[in-house]
């Protein structure tokens, strides 16, 4: 700790706050470009830290991280675009909003949620990241398993509507989800000798496939329209959002920054299952569960605090004990170790300086891009009202773009034209999409966690129960699963009475 | 035809892949199979569900908003227009082509107004992308990548 | 206005046929190479130890060659979708790779009704490092030697859990290699990556890690984990304090080679100014001392030679495969 005041100092140096703001506004640019993802935005940046001093490129990398998980959903919420896995969770409720005309209201509520979210976490890291990172190893195979289901759950929530269907979805996503060389035997699975699927489906080029080509099909096949549902309606909450929707949100806010720290410090889980566990956790505790995915404003809260408290918590044990946290954060160590810092309990004794620059220059990107946000919200809403077949072939554009880069694998853009086809055939037919990719996502992790778990037990099932903290996990699941038959249940004995 | 006979024919088809998916799953080497399995298992239970609720209720049996076939096409060709050109000929060439096409006839944007924002927007693309972050783009033979 | 409507209606279609036969011809090859960037294909992540090594010698090479070189990540498969891409590149030169030896050579007949390239179709450059496979165990195991390991391992098989990274893998070839010369049954645990098996050792989820010195090198240092025994011939310099598995009695050794290798069909003047790119940069004192500083021990084999390291382990291998498969055919 005595490194902070020198590192506060090299903060406010003018290349310091520079390299802050080019960072950030790169950060927001990325992470708010449909198919573009915070991975590779930090991935591009890499190779241009080669030549910058360690503490200038790790201010780089870092606001560029937190500020494209924040730039997500921007294009969430406006276009129903996530071009990262992390801001699904954001269309649920955000794109509703936006179509309503109140896309500067949920833009604001991100902002302020992300701030919070970001902030929280990133204080977490500076003051009690070494004893949190224990949470990094208290988590096994078995409570990993439970965790996937944990994430699995909101499932049901999100396809409440149409509960078979969205169940069909979810198993359709669990099969590709196990399309690829499996490394437990080494065999094939369903890959038809494709060696572009050796690798599994490539999650993002899935994802913006059935999210930004589908909705770049939405925009562009009719004639009329755009993303307002009625285009004669004024646009609604050009400024802060108002202070009762914020305090009537504060509540989940925290509760998400909880989840999303505590989720982001498991180098196993990935940030997506953060959102997804604080959507559900925000539905199951309000009064009005119904209104979750017609335009809740609580349920872009949720997921926004949670996704941007997540990259303080993947920090702790990238930074602590030298594992990274998530994808970005892989690249981030890859980053630091270019500059010969080897991730791991150094960082915070020989590197000190440098490591609580970056940790204070995170706070600095969270105040940064805050700031952009919301200035930037009147602006952005604006694009609500470009005409549908305008805005489609610029999304598809993006799309196209982003999945090549991902892989430099002209089968990814096949594959993800393949599955816009297939989104936007699901969305007429009224098959939900989200089913597909949550299950896609969390699918690999529940499976190979399940296999280890069993691998140590010796398939003994057991070993689920036996474990305090997977038996602790074990009840929220169940908890979770019970709790809406159980307010039905109530709510028809009320009516009754 | 009504959503019913849509449902009826994806609940067909799928529980039929399904069920191939559990009898590969159940003889995959190993414990490879067993989430294959029961994810298949799960799939056909849903087709299942799927199936027999479109016999019993009417909720979902009005026929979808017709499909608009002439712009489908016309988005379509401009779709497959826009990859078979990156692979050939190169992308900033491509998108510029597309953007036009689908501007003017999907759009119904005037030559002038089409153009100029197809050329604006590829030409930032370029800049930002292949200039400035230096991602890859699909090269082809005109490309300036 | 019907006529303008017919001729809105066919542009797309004409300018597409009219773009598709320019597009069509043949790019033919300058005589002047490179002219244009060069691609790294990385069979492994960002941020693992061989993109790593991948990154830093990509800022050498681009000194040298004159030209940029981009790393592109193809990670899966345990490398194999890497490689399937290296070997059915393009062979003009601006697609080069790095290949992991054992695994390289392994995959060809351990996967043979399924691989998707042949192991004469990548023709081996130079290798760069070789990162000796270790064997650590948590610091607070009651497990001092690989002695104690073993005799554990022998009275109580069920108790005792090793990780590795992907059935075939280096990592797991070195635990068989292992239990074979140790005459033990291990329980493995598969994991994806180093990260996530250390995170497991760490927690004290599984008993052992198998994995390789670079990765380990720094958590033996901070003494997180204790490494019990080191695969090669000799000690390491960044962990010295380990024996080898020699000195213990049992002799295993087992390394990951990391090396460049282009599609066989490269002509021989690009392969040639390719090879003499690789020494040049390999044999920079600058590089060395950033290989030293993150604990990968450079290893330099040009050209036939390592051509013929590959063989070697091909062969020796592919014996070993034929009297005793590591994965169970069906």
């Amino acid at each position: 700790m005595d490194a902070l005041l020198p590192a506060l100092g090299n903060v406010f140096l003018p290349a310091a706050l520079l390299t802050l703001l080019v960072g950030t506004l790169a950060g927001v640019v990325i992470g708010s470009l449909p198919g573009l993802s915070s991975t590779m935005g930090v991935a591009l940046c890499i190779p241009i830290t080669f030549n910058m001093p360690p503490d200038l490129a790790l201010i780089l990398l870092g606001a560029v991280y937190v500020s494209s998980v924040y730039g997500g959903s921007v294009a969430a919420i406006l276009l129903r675009t996530p071009g990262t896995d992390a801001s699904i969770a954001t269309t649920f409720d955000g794109y509703p909003l936006a179509a309503a005309g109140r896309g500067g209201e949920a833009l604001g509520i991100a902002t302020i949620a992300s701030l919070i979210g970001g902030i929280f976490s990133v204080i977490v890291l500076l003051v009690i990241a070494p004893p949190l990172s224990t949470i990094a190893l208290a988590f096994g195979p078995q409570e990993y398993t439970l965790l996937a289901i944990f994430g699995l759950v909101t499932i049901i929530g999100v396809a409440s509507e149409r509960p078979l269907k969205g169940m069909l979805t979810a198993a359709m996503g669990l099969v590709l989800a196990c399309v690829g060389l499996d490394a437990f035997t080494g065999i094939q699975r369903f890959t038809f000798g494709q060696s572009e699927l050796f690798d599994g489906v490539p999650l993002l080029p899935a994802l913006i496939g059935l999210f930004s080509v589908s909705q770049a099909f939405n925009l562009s096949i009719p004639a009329g329209g755009g993303i307002l549902n009625d285009q004669s309606q004024p646009l609604q909450g050009r400024r802060l959002p108002p202070w009762q929707s914020i305090r009537r949100c504060f509540r989940t806010i925290m509760r998400s920054s909880v989840i999303g720290s505590i989720i982001g410090i498991l180098p196993g889980a990935g940030t997506s299952i953060a959102s997804f566990i604080s959507y559900n956790e925000a539905r199951r505790h309000s009064a009005t569960p119904e209104r979750f995915g017609k335009g809740e404003i609580e349920g872009v809260a949720a997921s926004e605090s949670a996704n941007n408290a997540v990259t303080g918590g993947t920090l702790i044990p990238t930074l602590t004990l030298g594992i990274p946290g998530n994808a970005v954060t892989a690249v981030f160590v890859g980053g630091l170790t270019i500059h010969g810092m080897i991730p791991g309990p150094s960082l915070f004794t020989d590197h000190a300086e440098t490591t609580y620059t970056l940790i204070l220059s995170l706070l600095l990107a969270n105040l940064l891009f805050a700031a952009l946000g919301l200035w930037l919200c009147r602006y952005l809403i604006v694009i609500t009202r470009v005409p549908g077949p305008v805005l489609g072939p610029m999304i598809l554009i993006f799309s196209v773009i982003g999945t090549y880069a991902l892989r430099n694998e002209i089968f990814d853009v096949w594959l993800t034209i393949a599955f816009g086809v297939i989104g936007y055939f699901m969305e007429r037919w009224r098959y939900p999409a989200a089913p597909l990719v949550i299950a896609l996502i969390l699918g690999p992790i529940l499976e190979v966690n399940f296999r280890r778990s069993m691998q140590i037990s010796h398939w003994d099932l057991s070993t689920f129960f036996t474990r305090p903290l997977s038996l602790a996990l074990c009840l929220l699941v169940i908890v979770a699963l019970a709790y809406p038959l159980w307010s039905r249940w109530r709510r028809r004995k009320t009516a009754l009475n | 035809m009504t959503l019913k006979w849509i449902d009826r024919g994806v609940a067909l088809l799928l529980g039929l892949g399904c069920t191939m998916i559990v009898a590969t799953g159940l003889m995959m080497r190993g414990d490879a199979g067993v989430i294959p399995a029961i994810a298949g298992s799960l799939g056909i239970f849903a087709c299942l569900g799927v199936g027999i609720t479109t016999c019993k209720r009417a909720g979902d049996d009005a026929p979808p908003t017709p499909l608009p076939i002439y712009r489908f096409s016309i988005w379509g060709l401009c779709v497959l227009g826009l990859m078979v050109l990156m692979v050939s000929v190169g992308t900033i060439v491509a998108l510029l082509l597309f953007l036009l096409a689908s501007l003017r006839l999907l759009a119904g944007l005037g030559w002038r107004q089409a153009i100029s924002i197809a050329v604006v927007f590829t030409a930032l693309i370029y800049l930002v992308f292949a200039q400035l972050l230096g991602v890859p783009l699909p090269t082809g033979q005109l490309s300036f990548t | 206005m019907v006529g303008k409507q017919r001729i809105t209606q066919w542009f797309p279609l004409t300018a597409m046929a009219a773009l598709i036969s320019v597009g069509t011809a043949t790019t033919t090859l300058a005589a002047d190479y490179p002219e244009k960037p060069i691609q790294l294909i990385v069979s492994y992540g960002e941020g693992g130890s061989t993109d790593t090594m991948a990154r830093i010698f990509a800022k050498y090479a681009e000194d040298v060659i004159g030209e940029r070189m981009v790393v592109v990540n193809k990670p899966g498969a345990g490398g194999e979708l890497g490689w399937v891409h290296l070997a059915n590149a393009e062979p003009d030169g601006y697609t080069i790779g790095l290949i992991n030896s054992p695994v390289v050579e392994v995959y060809p007949f351990t996967r043979e009704d399924t691989v998707g390239y042949e192991y004469e179709a990548i023709r081996p450059l130079a290798n760069v490092v070789t990162d000796p496979g270790i064997l650590a165990v948590d610091a607070d195991s009651p497990y001092q030697d690989l002695d104690a390991f073993v005799t554990a391992a022998q009275d109580d098989p069920d108790s005792i859990t090793v990780s590795h990274e992907g059935v075939g893998g280096d990592d797991h070839l070195a635990a068989i290699n292992f239990a074979k010369e140790a005459n033990l049954d291990l329980n493995f645990v598969t994991f994806n990556g180093n990260a996530e098996a250390t995170a497991a050792l760490l927690g004290g989820h599984i008993t052992a890690f198998e994995g390789n010195m670079s990765e380990a090198a720094s958590q033996v240092q901070e003494g997180e984990i204790r490494a019990l025994a080191v695969w090669s011939d000799e000690r390491m310099d960044a962990i010295p304090d380990v024996p080898t598995g020699k000195e213990q009695g049992y002799d295993v050794e087992a390394a990951a080679s990391r090396g460049f290798a282009v599609p066989a069909d490269v002509p021989q003047d690009i392969y040639d100014k390719l090879l003499d790119v690789m020494q040049e940069v390999i044999e920079d004192p600058e590089f060395r001392d950033e290989m030293a500083a993150l604990n990968m021990p450079v290893n330099p084999i040009y050209g036939q030679d390592y051509a013929d390291f590959l063989d070697a382990s091909h062969e020796r291998l592919k014996a070993l495969w034929e009297e005793d498969p590591w994965i169970d055919a069906e």
